[in-house]
């Protein structure tokens, strides 16, 4: 288990994951005030699952 | 922040987590509450549900994987939390955290593991599942748009490429 970040990406951008043999699509847009987004990949009985959530703060709803 | 500036925050909050689905949806502050910090959560376990205890504000049982928890302007700083399987009374089997954050800190917890005891290449007994904190803020010398990706399987590593 660890984390791998990347920043200074275009507004939209897909990142492939390859693990366990298996190339996972992860596409993302970057909407405003959205400029951080995490993905997590976890393991759904014995397939590749992942999930993605916006990270936004106090800050990001001033700038609106 | 202002009161107006608080009730938009927690307005597209929630309507950002909505639109994503498969949210949980905290309760709207009062105009009296002073926000200090905002934590949501991502449970990318790799077991089929858990249960999160957020000591002193809330329980959550039975939380599939997968599932996602709204942050919000929450009016204290510390945080206690609480992560095992579903079915695992055992206090061995459970992760725990206790963070203290920073005043109007943004974060985002990830869970994950799988809840077995391992070996670490000591020989010492740990238990493979965490409690991983990202801030929402980026870090000095980062820019937007940042991508952040949580390798949450048990026993695999993962190649990312952009």
């Amino acid at each position: 288990m660890s984390v791998s970040g990347f920043d200074k990406l275009p507004a939209s951008v897909t990142a492939i994951a390859k693990a366990e043999n298996i190339s996972i699509s992860l596409p993302v847009d970057f909407v405003a005030p959205v400029r951080s987004v995490v993905i997590a990949l976890y393991k759904r009985g014995e397939k590749i699952d992942f999930v993605a959530m916006s990270q936004l703060t106090f800050d990001d709803f001033d700038r609106r | 922040m202002s009161s107006f500036t608080r009730s938009v925050f927690c307005l597209c909050a929630f309507l950002i987590c909505l639109k994503q689905g498969d949210v949980f949806a905290e309760e709207a502050p009062s105009d009296h509450v002073v926000p200090a910090s905002n934590i949501q959560f991502i449970n990318a376990t790799s077991v089929n549900a858990v249960d999160l205890t957020l000591k002193n504000i809330r329980d959550y049982r039975n939380l599939k994987q997968g599932t996602r928890i709204s942050g919000g302007a929450f009016p204290f700083l510390a945080w206690g939390i609480r992560l095992s399987a579903v079915g695992n009374a055992d206090s061995k089997l459970e992760a725990k955290a206790d963070l203290t954050v920073q005043n109007l800190a943004s974060i985002t917890i990830v869970l994950v593991g799988d809840f077995v005891l391992v070996k670490d290449p000591g020989g010492k007994e740990i238990l493979r599942a965490a409690i991983i904190t990202l801030p929402n803020n980026l870090e000095p010398g980062q820019k937007a748009n940042r991508l952040t990706i949580v390798n949450g399987l048990p026993t695999s590593a993962v190649r990312i490429e952009i």
